[in-house]
């Protein structure tokens, strides 16, 4: 059986009195998809976020390639490649020069062709020399996905990715995490696009808004 | 085509206005007396203050060096104070509009230049209105006769307003660098020219004397007239502008705004960045670099090429030090340089800021929290380092130590000004979740005021062992401060991360 590279187990996160997230168990295993899906308030984002280390749960366990989650561990930081709603970018550097940041930052194998190759891919070659203040919210959210592509990677999180997306954007979003499953790579992902839903994931996720 | 009158939109928004106003007049009235009485009361004893502080001044300054340099002082202030205003006059417009005008009354077929010539001209008088009582009170100050005082504020006064009145005119331009635009950088250059001078004990008579009173006088004439040319032009001026030359500013105010009422001084320093990106738009890509931690460090390098002036400003600011010096500063040199470094390190500081207000940018790099906030500040920290160690030449003007000992003052100087710099940038928002106390302008959080001297706490403190025990010792306390400062400052986790 293939090693999970990813797996949760009773996951618990209350806000006050309020539960938003009770005992979720979750494997994604190296080439597989995990796509959670579920109404606005079911504890989506809340689950990525425990899942990344971003927000502390109350109850249960996050394991990444076999070893517990310390999303302070530079290992796993090398491992996971997380693109929430919040990335802020550097209102002074360029779209080019953040990708190229994360590439060389992750030592990323001829840093300069991939960041170009990637930048093709999203769109973008025509805004390299943009500040992100000066692209649409549609390129930024291509800038945010970007930046998870142009790093070696072993689990890919996004959280909600066809957001801000046309139609082109969410047809390269599609073919793009394919790749990524055939590269032999796992993805965990929160989603409301039914057609996203349908073309990657191996295991459909269903959360409930708490009563 | 008939332009539609703007009186007659003034009037409907005038109306609109008043049918939904919640304030009695009684109530406005009563909040105009408590303005106008707070200003009274608060303006007299700050009249008192600074006659109390000039009367000083004539007795404790009574060398030719420090003579000289308490003279030019009001045109140090002034000066600074014009730059300062000049390229906020330029960040916002001068003439800028709320982005419910931009899209509401700006497409109509409304006389431009009757609509916004108001603004034009309000921003002309603002400029004279905020002027005048700095250059009255720092010509107090410097011992000025009450004759020469009123010709001196009057003159700085026109000459704020007519320099606004130009950056209007460098608004309507066509995107072209125009001849105004340099106003800002020229006060700032003059300043520095002014303090060089102090600092070579060669500091001009420049006090408006009798001999030169008509001089002055003519000078005084020629600037009011220019801003009447101005307040007459406006009209032209306004009808010139673009909605892009208008709307950017007004989007500025209200978030400035915004961020001033919440004393939130850091996120008025991000909208500032922001809009300064977003006048740029685009600049040309510098790519390559060190792999690992250092590509973070090499960024900063990147800005620092993107954005000279801001070298230039360090250097330039070297001078400030040395007058202090040249004045009889003594130990208060190592304050002042601390200072400096403080001020001058925040715009810098940009990454840290980035890396700090949320905890997405920091996630994507493969580090430990400590060491991308610690990558972030290596390039300032350089650069403060070496401004404290050029300093420690103007510390052997007042201080008779080793020249071991010097350098690590003017070390741990720049050291401590990084430490406060740090703090500032990386200060937590007013938290409005916590328990609020009660005040009379509603429910305030706890750490809301001390917002306000957040980075003058640090470095008061960094500058503490120097100024008790001006020595290598000292000196040594006062690194230790300043790294355990910013090890706290770069390990502390943020709640949002």
């Amino acid at each position: 059986m293939t090693q999970a590279v990813l797996s949760v187990r009773g996951l618990t996160r209350s806000f006050g009195v309020h539960r938003v997230l009770e005992d979720l168990d979750l494997d994604v295993a190296a080439g597989a998809a995990a796509v959670l899906v579920g109404p606005n308030g079911a504890g989506k984002s809340t689950a990525l976020r425990c899942i990344t280390g971003a927000d502390q749960a109350d109850a249960g366990t996050v394991e990444v390639l076999g070893e517990s989650l310390d999303e302070r561990s530079a290992t796993i930081r090398a491992a996971v490649a997380v693109v929430m709603d919040d990335l802020d970018f550097f209102p002074d550097l360029t779209v080019v020069e953040h990708l190229d940041l994360f590439a060389r930052a992750h030592r990323t194998p001829d840093a300069e062709a991939v960041v170009d190759e990637v930048l093709d891919e999203v769109g973008l070659t025509a805004q390299s020399g943009q500040l992100p203040v000066s692209l649409s919210s549609g390129q930024r959210r291509r800038l945010a996905l970007a930046s998870a592509f142009v790093r070696p990677r072993r689990l890919l999180v996004l959280d909600e990715p066809e957001q801000r997306l046309d139609q082109e954007g969410l047809e390269w979003l599609v073919s793009r995490l394919r790749a990524e499953k055939q590269a032999g790579l796992a993805v965990l992902l929160a989603s409301h696009s039914p057609v996203l839903v349908e073309a990657v994931a191996d295991d459909v996720v269903r959360l409930a808004r708490p009563a | 085509m008939r332009h539609t009158e703007s009186a007659q939109l003034w009037a409907d928004v005038r109306h609109w206005r008043r049918s939904r106003r919640t304030l009695a007049l009684g109530e406005a009235l009563q909040d105009l007396y408590i303005g106008v009485f707070a200003v009274l009361m608060l303006g007299s004893m700050l009249v008192s203050v600074l006659v109390n502080l000039s009367e000083s001044g004539d007795r404790a300054c009574v060398a030719a060096d420090c003579a000289a340099a308490r003279a030019l002082l009001p045109w140090l202030v002034v000066g600074l104070l014009l730059a300062v205003l000049w390229s906020l006059a330029r960040m916002v417009g001068p003439v800028a509009v709320s982005p419910g005008m931009a899209s509401w009354l700006l497409p109509s077929p409304v006389d431009r230049g009757e609509l916004l010539r108001g603004r034009a001209r309000g921003a002309a008088l603002l400029a004279s209105g905020v002027v005048a009582p700095v250059a009255a009170g720092a010509a107090t100050l410097a011992g000025f006769g009450i004759e020469t005082l009123v010709v001196f504020t009057a003159c700085a006064a026109g000459v704020a307003s007519y320099g606004v009145g130009l950056l209007a005119h460098a608004q309507a331009a066509p995107r072209t660098a125009h001849p105004a635009c340099l106003l800002g950088p020229l006060s700032l250059v003059a300043v520095a020219a002014g303090l060089a001078a102090i600092a070579v004990s060669r500091a001009p008579e420049v006090t408006p004397s009798d001999e030169l009173r008509w001089t002055w006088l003519v000078a005084t004439v020629a600037a009011w007239v220019g801003v009447a040319v101005v307040l007459v032009r406006a009209g032209a001026v306004t009808a010139r502008l673009r909605r892009r030359d208008v709307a950017p500013g007004g989007v500025l105010v209200p978030g400035r705004g915004g961020a001033l009422a919440t004393l939130d001084l850091a996120l008025m320093f991000d909208v500032l960045v922001a809009h300064d990106a977003s006048r740029r738009g685009a600049v040309r890509p510098r790519r390559g670099g060190p792999h690992g931690v250092a590509a973070l460090v090499w960024r900063d390098v990147i800005r620092l090429r993107r954005h000279p002036g801001r070298a230039a400003l360090l250097v330039g600011s070297l001078v400030v030090p040395y007058a202090v010096a040249a004045v009889g500063g003594r130990v208060v040199v190592v304050l002042v340089e601390v200072l400096v470094c403080f001020v001058l390190v925040v715009p810098l500081l940009t990454a840290l800021r980035v890396l700090t207000r949320s905890a997405g940018m920091a996630r994507m790099l493969p580090f430990g929290w400590g060491a991308t906030r610690a990558a972030a500040i290596v390039v300032p920290g350089v650069l403060l380092v070496g401004h404290g160690l050029l300093s420690a030449a103007a510390l052997h003007r007042t201080l008779d130590l080793p020249a071991g000992e010097l350098v690590l003052l003017g070390a741990a100087a720049g050291l401590g000004g990084l430490a406060a710099g740090v703090r500032w940038v990386t200060g937590r928002p007013p938290d409005y979740a916590r328990p609020l106390v009660s005040t009379p302008a509603g429910g305030v959080p706890t750490n809301l005021y001390g917002s306000v001297l957040r980075g003058f706490d640090i470095a008061v403190l960094t500058a503490l062992p120097m100024l008790l025990a001006p020595t290598g010792a000292g000196a040594a306390a006062s690194v230790l401060v300043s790294a355990a400062v910013l090890a706290h400052l770069c390990a502390r986790r943020e709640n949002s991360t």
